[in-house]
């Protein structure tokens, strides 16, 4: 049982730092901002004397109550032609689909009077089933970036001019006509394109100005669309001028996967993943369930998988550098190198008997262990690797060959059309270009100037062309480059189609008309190719007609539901997706190639001291997200921290690298910022403890960057998140938008030495190598230098602590859970008593010190309950959240006071076992000798637990006894609710909050200067994305959770209207319906067959902190891993098998 | 301004167009042979009274006559396709009668759905239908913007004339007064006593009666002061200004014209909506001169509309621009209030909380005193638009479980707490206060 572990988010909560107790005890540090006003230059350049004053405040009164009198008019604006589909007050749903070559998805779009406000995932068509990453829900905000573009830029001598665009037109096409004339190169360079009809437009430029068709084009006209625009003919290499081809580049290369395929399969594809089959899953550093391939497909597929009530639970191991996010959710999970991952990927070969090469040591060991579990599970099996190594990928393909994986887990015959990009392509344009032999290129939604190795070279080469256009929304580094900028649409405003894998089709629709003078990408390409003539600017069909006669003409006659294709095309578009008939099945080549040379070549990796991985952040992807403040607040589910990119490290690198925290000289010239130099203080990330700062270099390239500790990170490995780092090219500027900069404390820019603003975090990308043929994001070798500076994370890992209660949360193991009964696992809290004269243990409901709230008889009594066990902690329901109820945000300083103010946050637990030996050092760290392996035991290797928290909504709630105004009080539906206008702002009730979910609003945050950069409410666009149902709260007022209050009017009125009950899924929170694996549920708990009711009553269900009696309407289900009844064996074997890599240090 | 009753009303006959939309007048005498014109009225009501008139040239055509056209043109077949399908028909290409129509206008009309033999009963009625009848003068409605001569600013005046003249006259006795004592009284000796020094001495002699004269007008002063806090954004008889001259007189009293014609949304969002220009023009395109100011109050509808009344089109070279409303009935953004929920669900008829609309030309905020003396109202006390005056409501009005078969479910939970149940129908009903209606998160989230 787990009753020895101990859970603690952060390493100052488990080793009870001196300001982490100060700050548990202080929730709120009500530091008023006094210096500002008194201290600004302003205000004590003025000379105000007594007497003046008292005039200014006499006026104020005065001109105050005046101003009270006269109540402002309000005006009322009607449409003049009210469009027939939109009610004001009432929200269209749209379906749409969102791709950005990282994540795919169905979405459906709320709109309120033509604004799109909300998204989330589609849960009745398309093969993510309603799961939608925090990247998707928050993309409804980058819509009303002002930083985009507002119509076609030209760059000339005297910068970036807006041009219109028949001059762009007219200029560029003649530039092309000149260019092909002469048999020049022209390069058309774009994400992987999984678009049927952007393939098309794609073909017509290119075939336009002479080229060969990009993509093939089949004869015959009913084929399926993607036998007719099969693979992209890329090995022309004998074409007659001129020279015009397409290039995929992508930021995230899966060549390495395509090759390895073209060896194994003799075809370079991606097959069609199923973890919903596997019972065994092993992903050797592969982050699955966030942004590898079809992450929002897998993550659901897995959550099915997590739900011990079918009997079974998939195992899930994971061999990995860094705590990424699917191995924090891991059964098992093995820190290596990632030199390593080849000798696991050839040890699990060689233990499950299909050859390869046994791993030595500990690996080996776990290796015996991964395949007796996999052979148990034959064919029921799955094997991935995130590696961009082809020889690592063979001997996965090996693996899953030899356990029958294919045709089970793993389909050939469905294949994805993602990851298209080739690394040896890119590499010739690369050079190409930097020969100057390119005379055009062209930018359809990639930024190589950021997103790769050598950027700056690209920006120089791209300026050397003739003709260089971009078609990115935003001036970003690649178009800031390119002569001419032609902003392509944001995805809401656009017409397009998807094919993601074979037999699986979708569409996007446009939610709002553009808003600013952009012009879709494909319609440009179509413009020039002579295909269209650009009509009625913004109203423009051209695309639009484009795609239709597409679909009339290859997607209809795929099907055969719809006897018209008007009718056809209304419900392609009404429900966003469609799959066609099965595929005849291609020819299936049998698993082949060579496996000795993949075995070798995998396990010969050369291995470094220090090893760097380049990973994606939950909330910033590739950054492509970098300017949106949701996103960037949102905390990274495991380091919490928010608006930085920072180097991880294991612990005890940190600790060797930072020995008692600085060097006595360090320390001397530091003296202001450290006055701790404990052993303990170099992990602690808080308010008044920056974090270190170091320099990293791969070969010539450095970066500055903080480090964090990150529990469960491989010694010898750092990990960088990509992404951040963007826009600085700008200069003075925010030219990708406002929130992708940092901020001073009291608003405004802040700049460098020359004046420059300075965006967030640093690029990682050009700290990518080069690896047998394709590039790779890890194993990378890096070296390391402390520097004596130090520099402030926003960390929220130890905000809003519980206190040391640890029954907040509870978890078990497979095996105890299916043969105990729930009282082992999930023990009701007892009351001791003296009834009747003699000592009782009674149920903790039994003992009320209140009179209870008449919620079980009287209509509906709202309840969620959150399954631990499926809870991935992806994000998805903070951000949605956020969205729903115009939580503001409130930037990287405030947080760091521990002000942020989502209403529900996701509280990542790390558990390790207690171990008596190191109390003494623990007690006085100081003075007892420190040793690596002692460290090693309990937190380096630790498992972890997600806890969404939001308001419990207490019928016997703390918080509503002591409020003095009665602002927070309990109606007969279960809701603790909450009025801000009554309240006055004495944070009682946060005091008395035993789960710290209640926020204070410390600023009027839509208003006051200093939040004008992050807050979206500042904006004249960014506030269009209010959800106009619920009120924006002022300053000096308390809020928390609702429950969606909205939400549930809602769902009332709609069954009053319908005269009829409320039934299951009439009311959900926004939290509910985002959440990809259905931990959430919510409903009327009063209601005996609903789902929350049924969930309540599961076995796993407990209500956190039941002990103390407060009678939540949130119930928590127990975490069930798919372990061995003992938990420590993990950690003990692990610390073992590492001995050899602590003596690289 | 005087009343002048019989002015204009003859000679304007646009106005009586509009009477087609609720009821019709005047003898309906059925001589088709086929259709049933008393049928054919609320068919013609329901489907076409939005576009067509029977007389006139709306939207669409005048209807008079026109099967018979039909018939003469040799198609009388095809005159139901045309009604059911214009799109069909043209498209077709069977009609050369389509053809000539669609020449006469080229916007096509929207399929209905309506039979043969309701096509017949819809002729027969057209066919029958004579221009109802003028009322003879009184209609039982107002008379729109008549301006009345306000009267308080003018007692105001006038009392403060009087108090000028009244201290004029007391300072001016007081002088005289003065001096014939200084007079009369020149040889005695307190002649030093200023004014201030007489009153002093009052006073002090009559301290009780001043300082109980003082209370009282503190007093005074402190209840007016909180009477007056309490009229604080209270709301009542605000009718402020509208950029056109609309009149709820002329709408929906003269003409009868249904609330929810023009404020459509009001049983399905939780705006009751105000008409977008469109729907004004789904009368104001046949209706171009009004009653009371001609052309130029419906003139400025036909400007927003982008509306060219000589040529009836509305020419791409004119600009379109939204009618800027003035706000009427405003609730702080704090307040969540639905009108769908007590239209559709609660059934409430819109003069609770409105008033007699019938009786004001621009929107206003009714008193709860008209209210109060309308019929079939809840007597509330507290001011129209005011928290008390909504709890108030609240707490006056039952919900009868057994009409809408949502409360099913509630009223089954709750009769397994006899006791509450038992509490709740003390009264005889069951409140909305008692189900929740009194609870903060009900309005404001």
């Amino acid at each position: 049982m787990a009753t020895n572990k101990k859970y603690w988010k952060g390493f100052d909560e488990l080793k009870e730092s001196p300001e982490f107790v100060e700050r548990k005890n202080n929730e709120f540090p009500a530091e008023v901002p006094v210096e500002e006003f008194i201290g600004s230059e302003e205000v004590s350049g003025f000379n105000t004397d007594r007497r003046d004053f008292l005039k200014f405040l006499g006026f104020s009164v005065a001109a105050a109550s005046l101003a009270a009198c006269e109540k402002p008019v309000i005006k009322s604006i009607p449409y003049v032609n009210k469009p027939e589909e939109i009610t004001p007050g009432i929200a269209n749903w749209y379906a749409s689909t969102f791709y950005d070559g990282n994540d795919y998805g169905s979405v459906l779009v709320k709109t309120r009077e033509g604004r799109p406000i909300l998204l989330k995932g589609n849960g009745s068509y398309g093969v993510n089933r309603g799961a939608a990453t925090p990247r998707m829900i928050g993309s409804v905000l980058s819509l009303y970036n002002e930083a985009r573009l507002k119509g076609p830029h030209r760059h000339s001598e005297s910068g970036c001019m807006p041009i219109s665009w028949p001059d762009a037109d007219s200029e560029i096409g003649a530039k092309l006509t000149s260019i092909a004339g002469r048999g020049g190169k022209i390069r058309l360079v774009s994400r992987t394109v999984i678009s049927p009809s952007t393939k098309l437009a794609i073909n017509t430029f290119v075939t336009k100005y002479g080229g060969k068709e990009a993509f093939a084009m089949g004869p015959a006209v009913a084929d399926p669309i993607e036998e007719v625009l099969g693979t992209p003919v890329s090995e022309g290499g004998q074409e007659t001028a001129p020279d015009i081809k397409h290039i995929t580049l992508d930021e995230l290369s899966y060549n390495g996967l395509r090759n390895a395929n073209k060896e194994n399969f003799g075809d370079g594809f991606i097959p069609n993943y199923d973890f919903s089959k596997a019972k065994v899953i092993v992903s050797i550093a592969c982050d699955f369930l966030s942004g590898w391939l079809m992450s929002t497909e897998y993550i659901g597929q897995y959550g099915e998988t997590r739900k011990p009530e079918s009997g079974w639970m998939s195992k899930h191991w994971q061999f990995e550098s860094i705590m990424s996010q699917t191995g924090s959710n891991a059964d098992q999970r093995v820190r290596i190198k990632p030199s390593e991952e080849g000798i696991v990927a050839a040890g699990i070969l060689h233990a499950i008997g299909g050859g390869g090469k046994a791993a030595e040591g500990a690996l080996g060991t776990y290796c015996e262990l991964v395949a007796e579990d996999l052979k148990s599970a034959k064919g029921d099996s799955l094997v991935v690797s995130g590696s961009n190594d082809v020889n690592i990928q063979m001997v996965v393909n090996a693996i899953n060959n030899h356990l029958g994986s294919y045709g089970k887990t793993i389909d050939r015959s469905t294949l994805l059309e993602m990851g298209r990009n080739n690394d040896e392509e890119i590499k010739t344009l690369e050079e190409e270009l930097s020969s100057g032999s390119v005379d055009a290129v062209f930018f359809y939604d990639t930024n190589p100037v950021y997103s790769m190795q050598n950027g700056e070279q690209w920006e120089a080469a791209i300026k050397g062309c003739e003709l260089s256009v971009s078609f990115a929304q935003y001036e970003d580094e690649t178009a800031s480059a390119c002569s001419y900028i032609c902003p392509d649409n944001h995805y809401l405003e656009s017409w397009n189609d998807y094919n993601p894998k074979s037999g699986h089709y979708s569409l996007a629709q446009p939610v709002i008309r553009p808003l600013y003078d952009t012009r879709q990408a494909q319609e440009s390409l179509l413009v020039w190719g002579g295909e269209a003539t650009r009509s009625s600017g913004k109203d423009s069909t051209v695309f639009y007609d484009f795609l239709k006669s597409t679909w009339e003409k290859y997607g209809f006659p795929m099907q055969t539901d719809y006897p018209t294709f008007s009718e056809f095309w209304n419900w392609a578009v009404h429900n966003g997706s469609m799959d066609v008939k099965e595929m005849p099945a291609a020819e299936q080549q049998a698993f082949g190639g060579n496996l000795n040379a993949a075995v070798s070549g995998a396990t010969s990796i050369e291995s470094h001291p220090v090893e760097l991985i380049i990973y994606q952040k939950a909330g910033i992807g590739t950054g492509k997200d970098s300017a949106n403040p949701w996103l960037q607040e949102m905390p990274d589910p495991l380091s919490k921290v928010s608006w930085d990119n920072y180097v991880t490290m294991s612990p005890s690198d940190v600790l060797a690298m930072f020995p008692g925290s600085l060097t006595e000289e360090g320390l001397a010239s530091n003296s202001e910022e450290i006055k701790d130099y404990s052993a303990w203080n170099s992990l602690y990330i808080g308010q008044e403890s920056p974090a270190h700062v170091v320099t990293v270099a791969v070969g010539d390239t450095t970066v500055k960057l903080p480090v964090f500790p990150m529990p469960g990170q491989a010694s010898g490995t750092i990990g960088i998140a990509m992404g951040y780092g963007r826009g600085a090219h700008g200069g003075g500027e925010p030219i990708i938008g406002r929130a992708a900069y940092y901020t001073e404390k009291y608003g405004g820019y802040e700049k460098d030495t020359a004046g420059n603003l300075v965006a967030i975090g640093q690029n990682a990308f050009p700290l990518m190598g080069w690896q047998n043929g394709t590039t790779s994001l890890s194993g990378m070798a890096a070296t390391i230098e402390p520097l004596t500076e130090t520099y402030p994370l926003a960390c929220s890992q130890t905000h809003h602590t519980v206190m040391g209660r640890e029954s907040v949360v509870r978890e078990t193991s497979l095996g105890t859970y299916l043969s105990s009964d729930s009282d082992t696992y999930n023990p009701p809290f007892k009351l001791s008593v003296i009834k009747d004269g003699k000592h009782q243990e009674v149920p903790v409901g039994e003992a009320d010190l209140w009179d209870s709230h008449s919620v079980e008889h009287v209509g509906h009594r709202w309840g969620m309950s959150v399954d631990l066990s499926s809870c991935v902690g992806c994000g998805s329901c903070l951000v949605s959240c956020v969205s729903e109820n115009n939580v503001p945000v409130v930037g990287k300083d405030e947080v760091r006071r521990s002000r942020e103010m989502h209403w529900l946050r996701i509280d990542r637990y790390f558990s390790s076992v207690g171990d008596a030996d190191r109390n003494a050092w623990e007690k006085d760290p100081t003075t007892n000798s420190f040793d690596y392996h002692q460290m090693e035991i309990s937190q380096a290797s630790p498992s972890v637990v997600y806890m969404p928290m939001m308001c419990q909504h207490c019928n016997h709630a703390p918080c509503e006894t002591v409020c003095p105004v009665a602002a927070t009080t309990h109606s007969n539906e279960g809701l603790n609710q909450m009025t801000y206008n009554r309240c006055i702002g004495t944070r009682y009730c946060a005091n008395n909050c035993p789960y710290k979910v209640r926020r204070f609003n410390w600023f009027n945050y839509q208003g006051y200067k200093k939040f004008n950069e992050n807050n979206p409410a500042q904006q004249e666009m960014g506030r269009m994305v209010l959800n106009p149902d619920v009120v924006v709260r002022s300053r000096g007022v308390m809020e928390k959770c609702s429950f969606c209050v909205q939400k549930i009017q809602e769902g009332k009125l709609v069954a009053k209207k319908a005269g009829r009950p409320v039934q299951d899924g009439d009311v959900t929170t926004a939290c509910a319906e985002s959440c990809p694996v259905n931990a959430i549920t919510f409903g009327d708990w009063n209601d005996d067959s609903s789902a929350i009711r049924k969930s309540s009553e599961s076995d796993r269900a407990y209500q956190s902190l039941e002990e103390i009696g407060v009678k939540p309407n949130v119930w928590y289900k127990v975490k069930v891993r798919n372990i061995e009844e003992d938990v420590v064996v993990n950690s003990n074997d692990d610390a073992s098998g590492h001995e050899t890599e602590h003596n690289t240090h | 301004m005087k009343l002048n009753i019989l002015t204009p009303i003859i000679g304007k006959q646009g106005i009586w167009v509009l009477l087609i939309f609720t009821f019709f007048l005047g003898p309906v005498r059925s001589f088709a042979q086929e259709g049933d014109a008393e049928a054919g009225a609320a068919l013609f009501k329901n489907n076409c009274a939005s576009c067509h008139h029977p007389l006139k040239r709306q939207t669409g055509p005048a209807l008079k006559g026109a099967s018979q056209r039909w018939a003469d043109a040799g198609e009388s077949d095809l005159f139901y396709d045309w009604v059911k399908n214009a799109g069909a028909l043209l498209a077709s290409g069977k009609s050369a009668r389509a053809k000539e129509m669609e020449s006469f206008d080229p916007s096509v009309m929207t399929p209905q759905a309506v039979n043969d033999s309701e096509i017949d009963d819809i002729v027969a009625y057209i066919e029958s239908f004579v221009e109802p009848e003028r009322p003879n003068g009184d209609d039982g409605c107002a008379t729109p913007y008549l301006i009345e001569e306000k009267q308080s600013s003018g007692k105001w005046k006038w009392l403060l004339t009087i108090a000028c003249i009244l201290s004029i006259v007391v300072f001016a006795t007081a002088g005289v007064n003065r001096r014939l004592k200084e007079f009369s009284d020149e040889f005695e000796t307190d002649e030093d006593q200023t004014y201030m020094e007489i009153a002093k001495d009052w006073l002090w002699k009559n301290k009780v009666l001043v300082s109980l004269l003082g209370l009282v007008l503190v007093l005074v002063a402190l209840s007016d002061l909180g009477w007056r806090a309490a009229q604080i954004d209270v709301m009542e008889g605000y009718q402020p200004s509208q950029p056109i001259k609309f009149s709820h007189i002329i709408h929906s009293c003269k003409n009868e014209i249904d609330c929810k014609y023009c404020h459509s949304s009001v049983e399905k969002s939780k705006h009751a909506g105000i008409p977008s220009v469109n729907v004004c023009m789904n009368c104001h395109r046949s209706i171009q001169e009004g009653t009371y100011f001609n052309k130029e109050e419906i003139g400025k509808i036909h400007k927003h509309a982008g509306y060219s009344a000589e040529d009836n089109a509305y020419p791409d070279s004119v600009k379109r621009s939204p009618i800027k409303w003035n706000k009427v009935h405003n609730l702080p953004d704090h307040v969540y209030f639905n009108h769908s929920q007590h239209v559709s669900v609660a059934g409430i008829d819109c003069i609770q909380c409105h008033g007699d609309v019938k009786t004001f030309d621009a929107g206003k905020v009714a008193s709860v005193g008209e209210i109060n003396e309308l019929e079939g109202t809840t007597k509330l006390t507290l001011p129209v638009l005011t928290m008390g005056w909504c709890i108030e409501c609240h707490n006056e009005t039952g919900v009868d479980l057994g009409k809408n078969d949502y409360y099913n479910e509630i009223h089954a939970r709750l009769k397994k707490d006899p006791e509450l149940l038992k509490k709740f129908k003390e009264d005889d009903k069951i409140s909305v206060r008692e189900l929740g209606g009194w609870e903060c998160a009900k309005c404001h989230y």
